[in-house]
């Protein structure tokens, strides 16, 4: 699908924001605070209908899921779309996403981990989204915490985000301007071999991960070499991989991936402030991205 | 597609069961089941031309013990070869066999190099590896560069091993998916599974008749067999080792993952389409996984994941990280035949 990217317009005061659930049960305390800190930004937050769905783990059936997510994409009085939290389910949506007119109501979608597929959806559609904050992220510190500062900058149309993060000793210098695209690596990989697949030759990939062994992540790159991706990348960007212990061949998973890119020359970034831990900065989809690491900084622009 | 299936390949009338064994697996969550092992001189079906079946071994053939994956540090080498020998067969440990580093029996490099070895040699006439655990996938771009149908020769093992067998078959030999050197404990007396494997390895052919499981879907199919544990055949889509193809039985087993993350590899195969155009499922065991807040059991998600497709669907075939681990050659047809009565796979 070579069609321009759609960069999704800035959101007007007082704009309608859909927080809704498409894959885990979501946590009402996390989802009340994040929208009061979005209402005392000027903005209005309103649950989706299944937003505190219960069905199994899911937060609602699929087709309540799906319900959901689609009456939110299709309402153009909706500007920008915030999921409560990722957990697993979202990839039960894509195929049923996938033939709404999704570019004739292109609008911001906000989440990270699970909701990865629904980036990847995006992408395929050529609409730029929002690998960032949730429920949980926005409302630290009472929406004080440089995640949602960054999210609203990007929602009330700043130009360009930049970030400029400490270097790290396995880092590997070097400067790549390509589309930035990435998101849980597990979640991802299973969309491999799928019309959804992401992870692609000649991009700067970010990942990050959490709970996975590192031979388990060892596995999904070595998928990556092998499919051709990983030795074609233009960057490489990662961010926290929580839980994976060190083990009897690798230190860490950070040497373990290192090691893995050794034989490419592409610009490595370690420890970028995304993932599962206390932080989520928002990075844009698809967006022409340039990262420049050197022995000093490591710096991370993208011109909206 | 069925009919181009059926005209590049022969059904022969199977010769009368040489022997049968009846052995009864070990209860699960499910029921508990029974399979009997019928072996047959001949095989049954002849697989497609340009694929090779290695050659039956004979008495003082050579077989090879390698450890490509996992540490073997502390096995005892010397009984698994006494266990291969008590068939009639020689034996050779590989050089690293019994090698760590790490994790790893050995480094990349010297895993490749055993492997590597054992299969250029024309001695050896199987190589039956140690143990899986996890590493098989580092040594696949190097073996894929030898001239494997030159030398074909079966190949032995199961969990990560499969990995091992996507290459085997992408170079179109046939291997076999069973017990290995861990599982070989006594050469007296050997478990059914052990010995099917050494029956297969002489050259008969095993037919199981399995008993019928709630879940199944009936059907009668013949395809390409192909599989594995399923976590590392899903490491292998997207990727020249892809064995989950259309119009193939594809098998699949796994063990310690979560139901969530079994239907999540199933759901890549729905989203490209393959899982809607197997020619059969069969499912050995999964075990260490227990139900979760959406589905009774892995069997159950399974199910409900092919509920829209027609081909057969077997559970419960013991083949896996369970007791009894029934061997399947990969690579060659498999006749699938799902009913009231029970499972027959046919090879």
């Amino acid at each position: 699908m070579h069609r321009p990217l759609i960069i999704p317009p800035a959101l007007r005061p007082g704009a309608r924001i859909a927080i809704c659930s498409p894959a885990g049960i979501a946590r009402r305390e996390n989802v009340e605070a994040a929208m009061e800190v979005l209402r005392r930004n000027g903005y209005r937050p309103e649950l989706t209908p299944h937003a505190f769905g219960v069905s199994g783990s899911f937060s609602g059936t699929v087709d309540e899921r799906f319900a959901d997510l689609r009456d939110a994409i299709l309402n153009p009085e909706i500007e920008a779309i915030i999921c409560s939290r990722g957990g697993y389910g979202a990839i039960h949506l894509l195929d049923r996403l996938d033939r709404l007119p999704l570019r004739d109501n292109a609008k911001w979608l906000v989440g990270f981990s699970d909701i990865s597929a629904l980036h990847a959806l995006m992408h395929r559609h050529g609409i730029a989204s929002i690998h960032g904050p949730m429920a949980k992220h926005i409302s630290a510190s009472g929406g004080c915490n440089p995640d949602f500062r960054a999210l609203n900058a990007i929602f009330c149309g700043a130009p360009a985000v930049e970030y400029t993060v400490d270097p790290h000793p396995l880092n590997r210098p070097g400067i790549a301007c390509a589309p930035l695209q990435g998101g849980n690596l597990a979640v991802l990989q299973a969309l491999v071999a799928t019309p959804y697949d992401l992870l692609r030759p000649d991009t700067i990939l970010f990942i990050e991960d959490i709970g996975e062994p590192i031979y388990k992540v060892e596995r999904m790159l070595m998928q990556l070499r092998m499919s051709g991706v990983l030795p074609r990348l233009a960057g490489l960007i990662v961010g926290e991989i929580t839980g994976a212990e060190p083990d009897r061949n690798h230190p860490s998973v950070e040497s373990m991936i290192r090691q893995m890119v050794d034989p490419y020359d592409y610009p490595v970034t370690f420890n970028f402030p995304i993932g599962h831990g206390s932080c989520a900065r928002p990075l844009i989809e698809s967006l022409p991205t340039r990262l420049t690491v050197t022995p000093s900084e490591v710096r991370i622009e993208c011109r909206v | 597609m069925q009919r181009l299936i059926f005209a590049s390949m022969t059904l022969l009338l199977g010769v009368a069961a040489a022997t049968a064994q009846v052995y009864d697996t070990p209860s699960d969550t499910l029921a508990d089941r029974r399979v009997i092992i019928s072996l047959n001189e001949r095989a049954p079906l002849v697989p497609a031309e340009d694929v090779i079946v290695p050659p039956a071994l004979q008495k003082g053939d050579l077989v090879a013990i390698v450890t490509p994956a996992g540490e073997a540090h502390g096995y005892d080498f010397n009984r698994i070869a006494r266990v291969i020998e008590a068939q009639g067969f020689r034996t050779m440990i590989a050089p690293h066999a019994a090698a760590r580093n790490g994790y790893y029996g050995g480094t990349a490099d010297q895993r490749g190099s055993d492997l590597e070895a054992a299969l250029l040699n024309p001695e050896v006439k199987a190589i039956i590896c140690s143990r899986g655990g996890y590493g098989a996938v580092h040594l696949l771009d190097r073996l894929d560069r030898l001239p494997l149908r030159d030398n074909a020769k079966w190949l032995v093992g199961f969990s990560d091993i499969s990995a091992l067998h996507a290459l085997m078959n992408r170079h179109g030999i046939a291997s076999i998916h069973g017990p290995m050197g861990v599982n070989m404990k006594s050469e007296s007396n050997p478990t059914p599974s052990v010995q099917t494997l050494f029956d297969i390895l002489k050259g008969q052919h095993p037919t199981y008749t399995i008993d019928a499981h709630r879940l199944n879907r009936e059907g009668y199919t013949i395809g390409t067999l192909v599989g594995g544990n399923l976590a590392v055949i899903d490491g292998l889509v997207g990727t020249p080792y892809n064995v989950i193809r259309p119009g193939t039985v594809l098998f699949i087993e796994d063990v310690a993952e979560p139901v969530y993350k079994v239907e999540r590899m199933l759901y890549r195969l729905k989203l490209n389409g393959v899982l809607g155009q197997l020619a059969g499922l069969i499912v050995g065991d999964f075990t260490e996984a227990g139900p979760d807040e959406n589905y009774r059991s892995m069997e159950a998600m399974i199910r409900e994941m092919v509920k829209d497709y027609d081909y057969p669907v077997a559970f419960g075939v013991p083949a896996g990280h369970a007791r009894v681990n029934v061997p399947l050659m990969f690579g060659c047809p498999v006749l699938l035949d799902v009913s009231e009565e029970g499972t027959t796979i046919t090879q």
